[in-house]
């Protein structure tokens, strides 16, 4: 057989799995290229779905050694420094590589599904974001190849354990590199997800018809807008105190303390942004394996909306209760993390009460949902133990708290999860596993689940991130059965693959509606869904054959990929190579000049949306709703920022005044030109409104000159005290930290602000804009403003105050 | 009002804050209190005509739900900074 020969079995081969998890290829395109450039949300969710399976085959093998390991007092399969690197990277790993992505995945093929859109707000930006996650994971993977190791810091890279102090290799820097790209991918990702549900709703699904897997995905994205930002300007300020030198993170004014709160107004949050998803699908299997309707689903979306929601950052500091924050501050949060409880006890109850009365089928992925709502229910308990500020004392940082959060991610996310998986899959893919294999799972992963982690709650007594243990201390017993229980779960899980290669490829097919459901991912008939609702099954089905879609698919674009790459080899380069760096800079820039090139031309079309539910926010379309939420985004980046900034003012007693240090009339002058381009930006915005081009041109132009001004002026201001005597550098104390990382931020923006004023300049030389076509400017002048807002704040901080 | 006198109001509390900066002590922290008065009426300023939500459908909610958004991370931020 030749080689071409070869290749094109291949090809059939491969359209063959295409077809039967549900995706199109766009005609002409290659497998490869319509993998790598796709644009569409099945498509994407697919790839999310196996790039998270790599990651936890990675985070899994780590885990092992970790128990290997421990298995027994003073062994010596791993030194200290190895076990630092297996146990910091098994966490980041599994919680940011696995388990949220696989979240996502789900979210991204069924929600526009759920809700009857033909794809998500922002397609492009959809693969962007995936992009960014895998080739962050890249980034931070290859701190296991540099001197020094991986990140060793622990998965939460506290501070300054994580500073070039103390972790001089490259490792720790690759992680917070990784990481800064997966923040981005988690932004856009949730900005494109909550402009969806809100704006691309179909007629008649009003709030109360959503499925609720669908509102759990909204109050998951709504948790991750509001905290990403916060550990975005934490990592940001961790790279800069590796790689530049300023004191974040490494004097008394910052510190540890500073790192806590960053890292977890973020990091608790996205304990709940890990266990939503699988319990919003949990909620669907309970109602469809009982065969009724969710138990007082209002009451859940309040319990979500109005509890979990907002608590979840109203306790992150109980993971802080031993760092010497005041009484007050610990009293209340304690207080805070036992309020949490009533949601997460309320969701429980009316998942159970929606099976009082049904007709309980106990398939596998009904004992899945119900293994992780009992292990919820037993990591809750445990959390109560935890957030005792008095109790918290005794059991911080021992394997009880380890013992907790596995309950948690593990037993409720990863055993939902893994429900939702046989649930949904056979919709993929058309057909079924082997429900005998699939309860021999379920009760394999269950019983060594529990093996593993139950014994771990005994253990009061033992620290948390130590690599040995001395015979006396009695702990190898546990720690022995320990192991064989992560054997027995990590081999268990060999099953869960061979069902899943079954439903791709040679299981017996599954029909078009094999649960018989009439949420409309199932029947593709959103009319039907919402005219019925909230009927749980369907004798209809318009159900697409072996789950291939009827929307049509987005058209595939190179931008994505490329800025990605581009940005992952700049990374790497700026720890490892200088040329890598400088290649990965211009294959960046390659990248958004690409995009921008699209743009330009209108070459990326996605079909227009039917009219459809969008209240309360009736009257924008869902790319002004994506704007705004993406400032708003900005806003809490900025607030993160200027709050780390008042932290570390009210920690320095001594500050130097401005006046000693600044050029205050300069500044001044800046900013009065900063504040004139907001005015000339919004004139802008007017005279195109009123179709008068020419004053656009002439406008934006001002804006752009007055822009670049600030820009050039501030460059002058920076060169002044970069070189005047003494200097004052980023790492002349706090002050100068301070100053350059937020003026330099705030800069950053300026840049892009440029970069939008070129391509709306260019776009309107070609005629591009009109007195109906010009949201493109409507949007810059939203952004332009706000950057004017930013400096409204930055310049009283950090010139007169 | 028209947008003129907006931007002519954001430039003269710009000046303004300069003066407070130099007149004012900060005794009681009066001086800090009276620019970050002036320099969120110049946000307000921007949210409300440049970003023109006083022309947006119900306005009045989304610049209270923004507030209340602004104060919640601010006490988040003030409670963080209690240490000892």
């Amino acid at each position: 057989m030749s080689v071409e020969d070869r290749l094109d079995a291949i090809e059939k081969r491969l359209g063959k799995i295409e077809k039967a998890v549900g995706v199109r290829r766009k005609t002409g395109a290659s497998w490869l290229k319509s993998w790598l450039l796709t644009t569409d949300h099945k498509q994407v969710g697919i790839l999310y779905f196996v790039t998270a399976f790599y990651f936890l085959f990675l985070g899994g093998i780590l885990a092992l050694l970790m128990r290997t390991q421990l298995a027994s007092p003073q062994n010596t399969l791993l030194t200290s420094a190895a076990y630092n690197q297996a146990v910091s990277m098994h966490g980041l790993i599994m919680v940011l590589w696995f388990l949220s992505p696989l979240g996502a995945a789900f979210a991204n093929y069924f929600v526009p599904l759920q809700i009857g859109a033909k794809d998500v707000a922002f397609p492009r930006f959809n693969a962007f974001s995936y992009w960014m996650y895998v080739f962050g994971g890249i980034v931070a993977l290859t701190g296991f190849f540099v001197p020094g190791g991986a990140a060793s810091a622990g998965w939460t890279n506290y501070a300054p354990l994580s500073s070039k102090i103390f972790l001089p290799g490259g490792g720790e820097t690759l992680i917070a590199l990784g990481l800064l790209m997966l923040w981005g991918s988690l932004t856009m990702g949730s900005v494109n997800l909550i402009a969806t549900i809100l704006s691309m709703r179909a007629p008649g699904m009003t709030w109360i018809k959503v499925p609720t897997f669908t509102w759990f995905t909204l109050v998951t994205q709504l948790m991750l807008l509001w905290a990403v930002p916060s550990i975005f300007s934490g990592t940001l300020a961790l790279i800069v105190d590796r790689s530049l030198g300023s004191l974040f993170f490494v004097s008394s004014g910052g510190s540890s303390v500073l790192w806590d709160n960053m890292w977890w107004f973020f990091g608790h949050p996205e304990v709940y942004v890990v266990i939503l998803p699988g319990l919003g699908a949990a909620a669907e299997i309970i109602s469809v394996f009982s065969g009724r309707p969710l138990y007082a689903k209002k009451a859940i979306i309040l319990s979500l909306v109005f509890g979990m929601l907002p608590f979840s950052f109203a306790i992150y500091g109980h993971h802080m209760f031993l760092t010497g924050i005041n009484a007050l501050e610990r009293e209340i949060f304690t207080m805070n993390t036992e309020i949490n409880t009533i949601p997460s006890g309320m969701i429980v109850i009316c998942f159970a009460a929606t099976m009082i009365g049904g007709a309980v089928k106990f398939k596998t992925p009904m004992l899945m949902a119900l293994g992780s709502i009992a292990t919820f229910v037993i990591g809750g308990v445990t959390g109560v133990f935890d957030s005792s500020l008095f109790l918290d004392v005794q059991l911080r940082g021992t394997y009880q708290v380890v013992s907790h959060f596995h309950y948690i991610m593990v037993g409720t996310a990863e055993f939902a999860l893994f429900g939702a998986i046989y649930y949904w899959m056979p919709r993929w893919t058309g057909r079924m596993y082997n429900e005998a294999i699939g309860k021999l799972h379920f009760i394999l992963s269950f019983i060594f689940f529990n093996i593993i982690f139950f014994p771990m709650t005994f253990l009061l007594d033992m620290p948390r991130r130590i690599y040995t243990y001395a015979p006396a201390t009695g702990w190898g017993t546990l720690n022995y059965i320990e192991t064989i229980g992560a054997w027995g779960f990590g081999l268990a899980q060999i099953l869960l693959l061979y069902l899943m290669i079954e439903m791709a490829t040679f299981g017996k097919p599954a029909g078009k509606n094999p649960w018989g459901v009439s949420s409309p991912e199932w029947t593709g008939d959103v009319e039907s869904y919402v005219k019925n609702y909230p009927a749980v099954y369907s004798t209809e089905s318009h159900a697409l054959d072996g789950g291939a879609s009827a929307h049509a698919a987005t058209p595939l674009n190179s931008s994505p990929i490329i800025i990605s790459a581009g940005l992952a080899m700049a990374f790497i380069g700026l720890v490892t190579s200088l040329p890598l760096l400088l290649v990965g800079i211009v294959v960046g820039v390659w990248g958004v000049a690409a995009w921008f090139k699209d743009d330009l031309y209108g070459l990326f079309k996605v079909p227009d949306e039917p009219p459809g539910e969008k209240w309360p926010f009736n009257h924008l379309s869902h790319v002004k709703v994506g704007v705004w939420l993406a400032l708003a985004g900005e806003m809490i980046l900025f607030t993160a920022i200027i709050g780390s900034y008042l932290f570390i003012r009210e920690n320095v007693p001594i500050w130097p005044p401005p006046v000693a240090i600044h050029n205050i009339r300069l500044a001044t002058f800046n900013t009065l030109l900063l504040f004139s381009s907001g005015m000339t930006a919004f004139l802008a915005l007017y005279s195109i409104r009123n179709g008068n081009r020419n004053g656009f041109l002439g406008w934006i132009g001002a804006t752009f000159a007055l822009a670049a001004s600030f820009l050039s002026i501030k460059i002058i201001e920076w060169f002044q005290l970069l070189t005047s005597n003494p200097p004052f550098t980023i790492a002349s104390g706090l002050p100068g930290s301070t100053y350059y990382f937020m003026t330099g931020i705030h800069a950053v923006h300026i840049i892009v602000g440029l970069a939008f004023m070129g391509f709306l300049i260019t776009k309107g030389l070609k005629g591009g804009f009109s007195k109906t076509n010009y949201d493109a400017v409507t949007y810059f002048a939203l952004y332009w403003a706000f950057v004017d807002i930013v400096w409204v704040f930055l310049f009283p901080l950090l010139y007169l105050m | 009002m028209g947008m003129i006198t907006v931007w002519v109001y954001i430039l003269l509390a710009t000046v303004l804050e300069v003066i407070v900066s130099y007149v004012l002590p900060n005794s009681w922290a009066l001086r800090d209190t009276v620019i970050g008065v002036i320099a969120i009426t110049v946000a307000a300023a921007v949210v409300m005509f440049y970003m023109e939500l006083k022309y947006q459908p119900r306005w009045e909610s989304l610049f209270l739900l923004t507030t209340l958004f602004f104060v919640c991370d601010l006490i988040f931020i003030w409670t963080a900074s209690l240490v000892h």
